[in-house]
């Protein structure tokens, strides 16, 4: 299974064939943030306390074993929308820690082989780009991934179906 | 003037506010603000009026928080140029300050596209402890640190990236007490 979190309008979505079983989620449909309350890691042991669609995206990243992530690129970040999801999923990694690679990380809650390929658009320069490939990785270190793609465009026109495959 | 503004989506006491306002008693005349809490227009204006600009915020995803994330954008969004200088004061929860570089990158590359003069920053590791009135007895460097930043605020001079965590503490006995506490 893949899951697909996109920062996309209807139209720019209705270019993309993804598959039937794909889990695709909206990002500009996130309201709530993370207020950092940690309830995630403490109360409701890896589900977000907001009560919404989001709540539960751990359960459907645990079950697949790609993360295509199409987000728009300001400044070397993720948008704000996507980055909104992304926070909402702490508990995806256990509270606890250990040392990985050196450095200090979350313990890993799952042990699975999920791969992440990121797709950004909107990206002008080199330092933003190479920013993107920095921050990329680090999360996937943290998340224990070891498959990762960055792939950077200017307009959104230029991510087409054939990058999926 | 100088304009402080605080990251933090927590509501209650947050380190990044901790951070603020011990820098505050290092510098005259200073306002702290909440990006949670008070408007982007009155910040803004602060803004205009001030000769520099504080920013702390803690590191999620290994990133600045959404909240952070949402201003940076309402500047840039609106076209707004903020031609000030620019500190910054980024904690995670991990022990090594390293853990933020990405992060500070985020905001240079925002600075460049604001043009605002991008001036220094402080990367604090381990930022639950050093936040901690309790843990200040193993903190000194974090706030030596936090000293240079706020004399260079003060002197409106171009500071360093510093990189600093608690001490006494080596990697596995972080490990080993934040697992238990």
């Amino acid at each position: 299974m893949r899951t697909i979190i996109h920062d996309l309008d209807k139209e720019k979505l209705s270019k993309f064939n993804f598959d039937m079983e794909d889990y695709i989620v909206n990002a500009n449909e996130c309201k709530n943030s993370c207020i950092g309350c940690f309830s995630c890691w403490i109360k409701h042991s890896k589900y977000c306390f907001y009560k919404d669609n989001f709540s539960k995206l751990v359960d459907k990243l645990k079950n697949s074993d790609e993360l295509i992530i199409i987000s728009k690129s300001r400044y070397g970040c993720y948008s704000t929308n996507i980055k909104r999801v992304l926070e909402r999923c702490l508990g995806y990694v256990l509270p606890y820690f250990e040392v990985r690679n050196n450095m200090i990380h979350h313990k890993l809650r799952y042990k699975n082989n999920l791969e992440i390929n990121t797709f950004f658009y909107g990206v002008a320069s080199k330092e933003d780009q190479d920013n993107l490939y920095s921050l990329v990785k680090a999360n996937c270190i943290n998340l224990g991934v070891i498959n990762f793609n960055v792939n950077c465009f200017n307009e959104i026109e230029e991510i087409t179906n054939a990058c999926f495959d | 003037m100088h304009v402080l503004i605080n990251g933090s989506q927590k509501s209650k006491s947050s380190n990044s506010e901790y951070f603020l306002e011990y820098i505050s008693k290092n510098i005259n005349e200073c306002t702290i603000f909440s990006l949670k809490k008070d408007s982007y227009k009155n910040i803004i204006s602060s803004i205009k009026e001030s000769e520099n600009v504080v920013m702390a915020f803690p590191l999620y995803v290994d990133s600045p928080n959404t909240v952070t994330i949402c201003f940076l954008d309402y500047i840039y969004d609106n076209n707004i140029t903020i031609n000030k200088n620019i500190y910054v004061v980024i904690n995670c929860g991990f022990r090594e300050g390293e853990h933020n570089i990405t992060a500070l990158n985020i905001i240079k590359n925002w600075c460049k596209k604001v043009h605002a003069n991008y001036c220094g920053a402080v990367l604090i590791g381990a930022g639950e402890v050093a936040g901690n009135k309790k843990y200040q007895f193993i903190s000194k460097k974090v706030f030596k640190c936090l000293n240079k930043l706020s004399n260079d605020i003060e002197n409106n001079i171009v500071s360093k990236d510093m990189i600093t965590t608690v001490s006494l503490l080596n990697n596995k006995l972080y490990c080993m007490i934040a697992n238990i506490s």
